[in-house]
């Protein structure tokens, strides 16, 4: 063993008090550490997958015409661009070997008009229900009333949006024909009970980039609750893809029915700002003054549906696409993006975690903020060592400067230090990162499980599952040699100062 | 011929708004295989001198050659490398790496040559100790040697290098009588053996009787040489 490795290693034994402050600084660093890392990695590895599971898939189809494809939460409250051509869609879809299933649906800006104060925006999802219940395995729960019935018209309404809509619009909205709960009653609710405004049924406007669609009367049908990650997918309220439509101003499946004309089809299809454009064109020598006259009856509500209507005729904004099995995103993207363009689709492939847009920052910022808390650890785990292995320093003046006598140069001292640091950190911080492994297994191990909103988006769903792997466990030692070496670097340049010189005054 | 020639050598040190003129103008030439004492009273600069003479001190101005060196100019490494190949240390204190046992302590120098293998280190080291008469401490740590034992160890650490000159300041200061006579004894067989340049200074008036040139230094100044022979 070198002559640097054999000095370190017997130092630590020799200096047992220093040594027991260094090695439990490390210790409970890097036990801290890896710990962290197994949650901040569970986190993000549950967010993932359940976001994916239940609520995106891995990639989404997105309009051309979509500026960003944060579709389903940009910040801006924009309204996503239709796709009126998912029929030529499904053909192709159906043909990608890579793919294990897609669903089309919908997604809109809308209003809820409260007659008596402001109204409140927020996302709705337009979708064939029980198809989308089991594309995205059955990840929700009714708290009450019940699911919508397959071409039932109505809304399912998340625990999160009936909050928001009892603070800001003052009604608690229950399914038709159902009591109220008392024991789902927030607290503040709760206080109101006897006075609680209860709806049956909402009112959405929805809203493109001129404010100008139609309002939606939507019966309630029951109360919602997504099994994982509620408080960041609770967001949206489930509304059926035909009433959707009509309250976006989209080509419905109805409207097909009624074989409207392809001219039709296509100004339905078409966003406020673009119909405007068409009239420009088409009306551009008719006097100012003169009313024009459309018919605004396509716009307007349409009769119920009494027949099984090919949903699918009608507009959506998106497609869901789950992939097969151990399937690389990037590669699908690729693959499928010039799938598209090749057909002509007009539609773009995005992966899940661009298309979530804000929900995807918040298992960010909730990363970021773990890895703060350990950086913050390890900060204080640097100031303490670099003060003890400076004092040490100063405590070995006789024989650092005997070393430096008898012909030993600067650039052994560093490695002295080096050695004996890296020794301490390799040792005490193994046995750390070796515990946190450990502790990390058996915290898996034990499946936990909770409905707390706040710590299921902590342990990135409903099961706390903390994992290191490899990946991790390098990062693990990487940060411990970082901190080692940061904490050594002062220490070594008080050592190279030592002199010879020095050895003898003190002599 | 010349091991050591120091020319109008002085060492100023700033002591708060004063200077302590602790070397003033000392010219030496100490010759090679000498074992000389610089004697002389505290403060009289006898460990600037040897400090200075080690290449652990720097002059303020003046010459000094060592072997044919000039050592004014020197970097820090060429001044490492000088002392690693040319100069041996033995301290008051004896100064062992504490938890390198006898051997290791002994062997630490030439590990630092780079210049020989495992097996000819193991070899000089033990022929040095054998030397310096200390073999059955062979495995000890320097807390489990007595001061006689420990000053052997630092002997041989000085020695193992085959230096041409070996300082030690009052190498016999924290030994007893005995001890310090056999240490001296020790020295003064190495010099006649291995023409190696002793330079020790001392308040032992003992001393005296192994050395073959006495050097009297006094505020800074080389006041008196005295041959012995």
């Amino acid at each position: 063993m070198p002559v640097v490795f054999t000095i370190a290693w017997r130092n630590i034994f020799r200096h047992k008090g220093k040594t027991l402050i260094i090695g439990t600084i490390l210790f409970l660093g890097s036990l801290i550490m890896t710990i962290g890392n197994g949650i901040i990695s569970g986190l993000d590895k549950g967010l993932e997958n359940n976001i994916v599971k239940s609520f995106t898939g891995e990639i989404l189809l997105i309009s051309e015409e979509q500026l960003s494809d944060s579709i389903l939460l940009s910040s801006t409250g924009q309204t996503a661009e239709p796709i009126n051509n998912y029929l030529e869609i499904e053909k192709v879809l159906k043909g990608v070997s890579f793919i294990d299933s897609f669903l089309p649906g919908g997604i809109g800006y809308v209003w809820v008009l409260n007659e008596s104060g402001q109204p409140i925006d927020q996302y709705i999802l337009g979708i064939d229900f029980n198809k989308y219940y089991n594309f995205f395995d059955r990840s929700m729960e009714v708290l009450e009333g019940r699911f919508m019935e397959p071409g039932e018209k109505g809304v399912l309404v998340s625990t999160t949006m009936r909050k928001w809509l009892y603070d800001f619009c003052g009604y608690w909205p229950v399914p038709k024909g159902t009591e109220l709960v008392e024991e789902n009653l927030n607290d503040k609710a709760r206080l109101d009970k006897d006075n609680l405004d209860l709806r049956e049924e909402l009112v959405y406007m929805g809203l493109s980039r001129k404010n100008s669609t139609l309002d939606v009367l939507c019966e309630v049908k029951g109360i919602i609750r997504f099994k994982a990650l509620n408080s960041l997918l609770g967001f949206y309220s489930l509304v059926d893809i035909e009433s959707f439509r009509e309250c976006m101003g989209y080509f419905t499946a109805q409207d097909a029915e009624s074989n409207i004309s392809n001219e039709y089809h296509n100004l339905l299809s078409l966003e406020d700002e673009k119909i405007s454009n068409i009239f420009d064109e088409q009306l551009s020598e008719i006097d100012n003054n003169e009313t024009i006259n459309f018919d605004q009856s396509l716009f307007k509500r349409k009769e119920k549906v009494k027949k099984t209507l090919d949903l699918d005729a009608g507009v959506y904004n998106m497609v869901y696409i789950k992939l097969k099995p151990d399937q690389d995103i990037k590669d699908a993207l690729n693959k499928l993006n010039i799938l598209l363009k090749d057909n002509n689709l007009a539609v773009r492939a995005v992966p899940w975690n661009k298309a979530v847009g804000m929900l995807g920052q918040i298992a960010m910022i909730m990363k970021g903020a773990l890895f703060l808390f350990v950086a913050f650890i390890f900060f204080v785990a640097v100031i303490i060592i670099m003060n003890t292995l400076s004092m040490a320093a100063m405590e070995r003046v006789s024989e650092i400067g005997m070393m430096r006598a008898v012909g030993a140069g600067k650039w052994f001292v560093s490695r002295m230090f080096l050695a004996e640091t890296f020794v301490q950190s390799a040792t005490f911080g193994g046995l750390g990162i070796f515990v946190g492994i450990v502790v990390i297994n058996i915290l898996a191990s034990l499946k936990l499980t909770t409905k707390n909103e706040i710590l299921q988006i902590f342990y990135g769903g409903d099961i706390f599952h903390p994992v290191l792997d490899s990946g991790d466990i390098f990062l693990c030692i990487i940060q411990l040699a970082f901190v080692t070496f940061i904490a050594v670097i002062y220490p070594i340049i008080v050592a190279r100062r030592i002199s010879a010189l020095d050895a003898i005054a003190r002599d | 011929m010349s091991i050591v020639l120091l020319k109008d050598v002085r060492k100023d040190y700033p002591l708060g708004k004063t200077t302590v003129h602790a070397l003033q103008g000392v010219e030496l030439d100490i010759s090679t295989g000498s074992f000389i004492s610089i004697v002389g009273p505290s403060g009289s600069g006898k460990t600037t001198l040897l400090n200075i003479i080690g290449c652990v001190d720097q002059a303020t101005t003046g010459s000094i050659t060592i072997d044919d060196q000039d050592v004014s100019r020197m970097t820090d490494n060429q001044l490492t490398d000088l002392r690693l190949f040319k100069i041996g240390f033995i301290f008051q204190s004896f100064n062992l790496i504490p938890v390198l046992n006898v051997l290791e302590n002994v062997e630490f120098p030439l590990l630092l040559m780079k210049k020989y293998t495992s097996k000819e280190i193991r070899k000089k080291a033990e022929e040095m100790i054998e030397h310096v008469r200390i073999t059955e401490q062979i495995s000890q740590r320097p807390s489990e040697l007595s001061g006689g034992q420990r000053q052997r160890v630092a002997i041989a650490r000085a020695l193992v290098t085959s230096p041409r000159i070996v300082l030690a300041d009052e190498p016999t200061a924290n030994l007893d009588s005995e001890t310090g006579a056999q240490i001296l004894s020790l020295m003064k067989r190495i010099n006649e053996q291995n023409n190696v340049t002793f330079i020790f200074s001392t308040h032992d008036p003992d001393v005296l009787k192994y050395a073959n040139d006495v050097i009297k230094i006094r505020d800074g100044k080389v006041i008196e040489r005295i041959k012995c022979q």
